[in-house]
C-alpha cells in the first residue's frame, strides 16, 4: 500500500507563475512531432493544415463534377477526358488553420492531490508557489492544457483558454500569438480554485453554452476535467458542442488514490465540494467505491465516444508525455484512416 | 440475580463493559477529517453498504461488550444455585464445622484456620437454594459439641449468622458425639429423600480431632443412595507449639506463716509439652508464676507472689517440668486465690495460660473439740487425745505457726458462731457430742467455704462406739464394720504403702515413719472399696485411718442429704492414747496431722480445675458462676447439670447470697495443643470408620480433589465449586465469544487481500496500447 498524502490548495499565487513548474520543456519537445488535427471540418482564418469547409482549388483534392460551361478550363481534369472522352471539372478542398479551445475544470474537485509536488514538477522543487507539497489535478490540468496549447501554437494555429466551474471563471481569447501559451500558463498557474470544501459542482453544460455562444467558427474544444459530475450534464455539454459541429477532446483526470481508494485509516472523508463529512471504513466499502467510480468512467467514456469524440483518462501520477502523446497519434491515425476511406 | 462472592468485582467488571464504548468515542473525536474529491462516489458506496456496515458494527460491539462481561461474570464467581438446581433434587448438608483449640492457631498472615473453615462453610451455604427446599445444618465440634442448627433447618441466612459468629474454644473437638447427634437425623431421613451431605471442616491436627479413637458408624439408609462426607484438606504444614499442661503445688493449701526455721516458699511444679518441628531443637521457655486474688468483680487480681523460672528443653523432649518457689512469708487472707502460669505467646494463644485455684492464707484455725479441762498442767502421762492433737498441730505455740489451735467445748459447737472462721474441726471424742453438734458439723463439713474438714478420733477406753450411727445419720457416710472396739492379740504394725493424695508428700519417707507404730486397740472397720480412701492401713488390712464412702441411698424417693466432698470427713479408728497405740508418740504424728489439716483444708476447698470442654461440678453451696474478670462473660447460674465451660477462665464461685466460696478454673485441653498433623490417609481411615458397612469409599471425598460422581446431590457437584478459582463454564464462554469476536473483527475490518484498483488496470490498458512507453518514468524529472 502506497502512502497517500492528500492535502487541498488553499491559495494560488497572484504573481505569474513558470510554466517549468508544470510542463518540463523536454516534454513539450517530445510532444513538439505530434500534430493536433481537428477531426471534423473547420473553418480557419489563414491556410493551415486542417480541412476548410470552403471548397476550391488550392491544395488537397476533394471531387470530380461535370463541366459546365463558364468553368475555368484549368480546372478540367485532362486525364479523365483521355480516358473517358468526358470533360471533369477537378475540385480541391482548401485547407485552413484550427481554433483550439480548453476548457479546464476548476472545481473544488480538482484541488485534490496524493502525489508529491516535487515528485511531479518538471523544475524539480518540493513545494507549488503556494507552499502546497502535493500535485492537485487541477495542477495536472494545467499541464495538459499546456501541452495542449503548446502543441497548437507551434502548428501555426490558435489557442484559448476556458477556466470554468458552476461557470466561467476566466478566459483568455483564441490566438496564434507567440504570447498566447504564457499567458495560458500563468492564468492557469494563478488561477483560484476554492479550498473552503464548500464549492459548487462542475457544471459543465452551463460553461459550454457560455462557450459556444461566444464562439462562431468551428473548433476543437478540449475539456479537461475529472468530470465528477452527473452524466445528464456532460451529455447536454457534449451534445451542444456537437450542435454547433465543435470537436470535442475529453481528458478526464483523476487521481491514483481514487484510483485506488487503498486508505485503511478509519476517519471522517470530508468532500470538496460541500458533500459533507462521513465516517466510514474506508476498508469496508472499498470495493462498493470501486464499482461505483469504475461505472462512473465507463459512463463518462461511452457518452464522450456515442458524440463521436475521442476519450482519455490520465492519472495524475503519470508522466502526461506519453499519454498525451499516445492520445495524439492514435487520433491522427483515426482521422487519416477516415480521410482516405 | 443468583448471588456472587464477589459482588464488587461484578460491578467493576459490568463498569468495564463502557470501556470498548468509551474507546470508540474517544477514537471518534480525535480523528481528523480527510478531505476527499470522490466524496459522492463514497456517499453512494456507503448507502449501498450502510445496513451491512451498521450490522458489522453491532455484531462487534455486541461481541466485545459481552466478552468484557463474561469475564466480570466469572470473575465474580457467581454460584448460579437457581440455574442449577432446576436439575436436581432438594439437598440437605450439614456443616461439621472444627471450632477447638486448634482452630485458633495463628497462621502467618494473621488469619486462624477457623476464618477459612468459615468462609468454606459459607461458600458451600452460597451454593443452597431455599426456595428448592434445600436446608442446611450446622454442628460446632469444639467440646461440648454445641448442635447450633439440628435438624437441619431452611433458614439459610440465620445458619449463615451462626457460622459468622462461630468462635474457638479452647476445647478439643468431639467428632463422635458430633456425629452421635447427627445419626437420629440421618436415620429418620425417609429412604426417598437425596442422601445427607456433611461437610467436615477441620484442619484435621491431632490436637483437634483424635484420629486413633474409632467413630461410632452412621446409620445406614436401605435402598437408597448413601450419605456423603465431604472432608476438608487436612494442614499439611506443622506448627510447633508449647502447652502448659499442669500447674501442680506441693499443696492447695498455701499457707504464709511457715514455723520458724523453715523456708517461708512453696514449691509449684509446671509441667510442659511442645509439639511441632521445634521438638527436634534444643530452646528454653520462660515459665512465670503468680499467686492472684481475683478480690474485685473487675479486677482480674492483684497478685500476692510471683516468680519465674526457664524450663529447658533438649532436641527430642516432647514434655518438661520446672519447680518454682512462690514467696509465701508476706501472705495475706485474701480469700480464694489462683495460682497462673504463663508462658510467651506462640502459635496457640489460649494454652499459654494455666489457672489453678488454691487456697492462700496467712494462717489457717482448727478446732479441737475437747470438754474443758480443769488442771492447767499436764504431764506426758497424762495426755488425753486432745493434747496429742494440739502437740502435733502447734509443737511450737506462738503467733508464728500458720495453724491455730481453737479448744472448743463439744457443748457449744451447735452455737452459731461456734465455727465462725474455723476452717478444720477435729473431734478425738466424738462420744461427746450431742446430737445439735452432728448437725452443726454436717453443715459445717458440706461447706465448703469454710473448709470444711472434720477429722474424727476414736474415744480412748470405750467398748461401743454408737456415734458411728450418727456418721451414717448426720454425714450420710457409710461406716462398715465392727461397732465395738477389739484388741487383736498381737499389736499391729502400718502397712508402709498408701495411695491416697493427702498423703502424696509423705508417701517417699512413709515406710519408715511407719515402721515404730503399733496399734493395740482399734475399731475393726471394713476396709473401703475403694483403696485410695483408706490413708493408713493396719497389717490386718483393717483401715486406721480413713476417708467414708457416701452412702448410697436407700429409698430413692426419699430426698437424701446432700453429698458432703470425701476430702472433708477423715476417722481414725484407734483413739490417741497410748493405750491403744503408740502413733501420738512416734514421728509420724506429727507430720501426719500437719498434712492431713493442711491438705484437707486446701482439698476441702475443693480444687475446681478443669479442662475446657470437660464438665465440673459445681460446689454444693453454688449458686452462680461469676467470670473473672466481670465483663469476660455471663454469669452462669448453677443448675443439676454439670458445667462444662469452652473457654479457659476463672470463675468466681458464689453462693445464693453472692458470697465468694471458691475459685473455679478452666485451662486450655492439654490434649488439643498438639500441634501435629495427620495424613490425608489417616483421616480417611478415621472418618471411613463412620460410614455404614458397604458403603464405598466414594462416599468420603476431600474438597480438593473430585467430587464423588455418584452423588448427584452434592452441593459442589452441580453447582461450581467455591474454592475452584473460577467457573469454568464462564471462562470457556468467554473464551468462545473472545474467538467470535476475533473472526468477527478479522471478516469485518476487510483487511484481506485488497483487490486491484483502478490505477492497475488502467496501466495494464495503457500497456497493452502503448508498449514500451507505458514503462517510462513516471516523474517528470525522470522523463528529462
Amino acid at each position: 500500500m502506497h502512502e497517500i498524502r492528500l492535502q487541498v490548495a488553499t491559495e494560488r499565487p497572484s504573481a505569474e507563475a513558470d510554466a517549468s513548474l508544470y510542463l518540463h520543456p523536454q516534454t513539450l519537445a517530445r510532444l513538439a512531432s505530434f500534430e493536433l488535427r481537428a477531426k471534423m471540418i473547420v473553418e480557419g482564418l489563414s491556410s493551415g493544415l486542417h480541412r476548410s469547409p470552403f471548397q476550391g482549388f488550392s491544395v488537397e483534392f476533394a471531387q470530380h463534377r461535370p463541366y459546365v460551361p463558364g468553368d475555368d478550363i484549368r480546372h478540367l481534369d485532362w486525364r479523365v477526358f483521355g480516358r473517358t472522352d468526358k470533360l471533369q471539372i477537378k475540385q480541391h478542398q482548401q485547407e485552413t488553420n484550427l481554433d483550439l479551445i480548453c476548457l479546464v475544470d476548476a472545481s473544488g474537485s480538482m484541488n485534490f492531490g496524493s502525489r508529491l509536488f516535487a515528485e511531479a514538477s518538471g523544475a524539480g522543487r518540493d513545494t507549488s508557489p503556494d507552499g502546497r507539497s502535493n500535485w492537485t489535478k487541477f495542477d495536472h490540468a494545467t499541464a495538459i492544457a499546456a501541452a495542449l496549447s503548446s502543441i497548437a501554437l507551434r502548428q501555426g494555429d490558435r489557442a484559448g483558454l476556458i477556466v470554468f466551474a458552476d461557470t466561467v471563471r476566466a478566459a483568455i481569447r483564441r490566438s496564434s500569438h507567440r504570447g498566447t501559451w504564457r499567458q495560458i500558463v500563468s492564468t492557469l498557474a494563478t488561477h483560484y480554485v476554492p479550498a473552503d470544501n464548500q464549492s459548487r459542482p462542475t457544471d459543465l453544460a452551463r460553461a459550454v453554452d457560455q462557450v459556444v455562444a461566444k464562439v462562431t467558427n468551428h473548433c476543437l474544444i478540449a475539456i479537461v476535467s475529472d468530470f465528477f459530475m452527473d452524466i445528464e450534464n456532460l451529455r447536454d455539454a457534449l451534445a451542444r458542442a456537437k450542435h454547433h459541429r465543435h470537436d470535442v477532446i475529453a481528458l478526464q483526470v483523476v487521481d491514483r488514490a481514487e484510483l485506488d481508494f487503498d486508505i485503511d485509516e478509519i476517519a471522517p472523508f470530508e468532500g470538496l465540494e460541500g458533500e459533507g463529512r462521513l465516517k466510514i471504513d474506508p476498508r469496508a466499502i472499498r470495493d462498493a467505491y470501486l464499482e461505483v467510480f469504475r461505472n462512473h468512467l465507463t459512463s463518462v467514456e461511452k457518452t464522450v465516444r456515442s458524440m463521436g469524440f475521442d476519450y482519455q483518462l490520465v492519472n495524475t501520477h503519470d508522466w502526461l508525455g506519453p499519454p498525451i502523446a499516445q492520445f495524439v497519434a492514435r487520433r491522427n491515425a483515426q482521422l487519416k484512416r477516415s480521410k482516405y476511406a | 440475580m443468583p448471588p456472587f462472592l464477589h459482588p464488587t468485582l461484578l460491578f467493576v467488571g459490568l463498569g468495564c463493559v463502557a470501556i470498548p464504548i468509551i474507546i470508540h468515542l474517544l477514537t471518534r473525536q480525535r480523528r481528523q477529517p480527510i478531505p476527499w474529491a470522490a466524496m459522492r462516489f463514497i456517499i453512494e458506496a456507503y448507502k449501498r453498504q450502510r445496513r451491512r456496515l451498521t450490522l458489522e458494527q453491532l455484531l462487534l460491539l455486541a461481541a466485545r461488550c459481552l466478552l468484557v462481561a463474561l469475564v466480570a461474570f466469572a470473575i465474580a464467581r457467581p454460584l448460579l444455585s437457581s440455574v442449577t438446581a432446576a436439575s436436581r433434587a432438594a439437598r440437605v448438608v450439614y456443616i461439621l464445622l472444627d471450632n477447638a483449640l486448634p482452630s485458633s492457631l495463628s497462621n502467618p498472615d494473621g488469619t486462624t484456620p477457623l476464618d477459612s473453615h468459615k468462609q468454606a462453610a459459607i461458600d458451600l451455604l452460597a451454593t443452597l437454594d431455599p426456595a428448592r427446599g434445600d436446608r442446611a445444618g450446622l454442628v460446632l465440634l469444639g467440646a461440648p459439641v454445641d448442635p447450633a442448627v439440628v435438624p437441619a433447618s431452611a433458614d439459610i441466612p440465620a445458619v449463615r449468622r451462626l457460622i459468622e459468629q462461630a468462635t474457638p474454644t479452647d476445647s478439643a473437638a468431639d467428632l463422635d458425639v458430633a456425629f452421635s447427634r447427627l445419626a437420629p437425623e440421618l436415620a429418620a431421613a425417609p429412604a426417598d429423600t437425596p442422601p445427607v451431605t456433611i461437610s467436615l471442616h477441620s484442619e484435621f491436627l491431632a490436637g483437634s480431632i483424635d484420629t486413633q479413637r474409632k467413630l461410632a458408624a452412621l446409620p445406614a439408609r436401605a435402598d437408597a443412595p448413601p450419605h456423603t462426607i465431604l472432608i476438608s484438606p487436612p494442614r499439611d504444614t506443622p506448627v510447633s507449639n508449647v502447652t502448659i499442661t499442669g500447674v501442680e503445688p506441693l499443696r492447695p493449701l498455701i499457707l504464709g506463716n511457715s514455723p520458724a526455721g523453715s523456708q517461708a516458699d512453696d514449691q509449684v511444679r509446671v509441667h510442659l509439652r511442645r509439639t511441632g518441628p521445634a521438638t527436634s531443637q534444643a530452646s528454653t521457655s520462660l515459665v512465670k508464676l503468680r499467686l492472684s486474688v481475683p478480690s474485685s468483680p473487675r479486677d482480674a487480681g492483684a497478685d500476692l507472689a510471683s516468680a519465674d523460672a526457664i524450663a529447658k528443653w533438649s532436641p527430642g523432649d516432647r514434655e518438661a517440668s520446672v519447680i518454682i518457689s512462690i514467696p509465701t512469708a508476706s501472705l495475706v487472707d485474701a480469700g480464694p486465690s489462683a495460682l497462673i502460669a504463663t508462658i510467651d505467646r506462640d502459635a496457640i494463644a489460649s494454652d499459654n495460660t494455666f489457672r489453678r485455684p488454691v487456697l492462700a492464707r496467712r494462717a489457717i484455725q482448727v478446732a479441737l473439740v475437747t470438754p474443758p479441762r480443769l488442771s492447767l498442767a499436764v504431764t506426758i502421762d497424762r495426755f488425753e487425745p486432745a493434747d496429742w492433737l494440739r502437740l502435733a498441730l502447734s509443737p511450737q505455740p506462738g503467733d508464728s505457726s500458720p495453724i491455730r489451735v481453737v479448744d472448743l467445748d463439744p457443748r457449744a459447737i451447735a452455737e452459731p458462731s461456734a465455727l465462725a472462721g474455723i476452717d478444720a474441726v477435729i473431734a478425738p471424742r466424738p462420744d461427746l457430742l450431742d446430737d445439735r453438734a452432728w448437725t452443726r458439723l454436717a453443715e459445717f463439713a458440706s461447706s465448703t467455704g469454710g473448709g470444711g474438714l472434720v477429722i474424727f478420733g476414736t474415744p480412748p477406753g470405750a467398748r461401743a462406739h454408737p456415734w458411728l450411727d450418727q456418721l451414717e445419720s448426720k454425714f450420710s457416710l457409710r461406716v462398715p464394720g465392727d461397732r465395738e472396739a477389739s484388741r487383736p492379740a498381737e499389736p499391729l504394725s502400718l502397712r508402709p504403702d498408701t495411695s491416697a493424695a493427702l498423703l502424696a508428700l509423705l508417701s517417699p519417707e512413709l515406710a519408715e515413719l511407719v515402721k515404730p507404730v503399733r496399734v493395740m486397740e482399734r475399731l475393726r472397720l471394713d476396709a473401703p472399696t475403694d483403696p485410695s480412701l483408706s490413708l493408713l492401713t493396719l497389717s490386718d488390712n483393717s483401715p486406721l485411718l480413713l476417708i467414708p464412702a457416701p452412702a448410697e441411698s436407700v429409698n430413692a424417693a426419699a430426698p437424701s442429704p446432700r453429698p458432703v466432698s470425701r476430702a472433708a470427713v477423715l476417722l481414725f479408728t484407734a483413739p490417741f492414747d497410748l493405750a491403744a497405740t503408740d502413733l501420738p508418740a512416734r514421728p509420724l504424728m506429727l507430720p501426719l496431722i500437719q498434712e492431713l489439716v493442711r491438705q484437707g483444708v486446701g482439698g476441702a476447698s475443693a480444687s475446681l480445675a478443669s479442662s475446657a470442654g470437660a464438665p465440673i461440678a459445681a460446689p454444693p453451696d453454688a449458686a452462680v458462676l461469676a467470670p473473672i474478670p466481670s465483663d469476660a462473660g455471663p454469669q452462669i447460674s448453677v443448675s443439676s447439670a454439670p458445667f462444662a465451660p469452652r473457654r479457659a477462665g476463672l470463675w468466681r464461685v458464689q453462693d445464693s447470697r453472692g458470697s465468694a466460696l471458691s475459685l473455679l478454673a478452666a485451662n486450655a485441653d492439654p490434649r488439643a495443643a498438639n500441634t501435629s498433623t495427620t495424613t490425608r490417609e489417616q483421616v480417611r481411615a478415621y472418618l471411613a470408620a463412620a460410614l455404614p458397612a458397604g458403603t464405598p469409599d466414594t462416599q468420603l471425598a476431600f474438597t480438593d480433589s473430585p467430587a464423588p460422581s455418584s452423588n448427584p446431590t452434592n452441593p459442589s457437584q452441580p453447582a461450581p465449586d467455591p474454592r475452584s478459582p473460577l467457573p469454568a463454564w464462564l471462562l470457556a464462554a468467554a473464551a468462545l465469544v473472545g474467538v467470535i469476536e476475533l473472526a468477527l473483527a478479522r471478516v469485518f475490518s476487510h483487511a484481506r487481500r485488497l483487490s486491484p484498483g483502478l490505477s492497475a488496470s488502467i496501466a495494464a490498458r495503457n500497456t497493452s496500447r502503448v508498449g514500451a512507453r507505458a514503462a517510462a518514468p513516471t516523474t517528470e524529472h525522470q522523463a528529462a
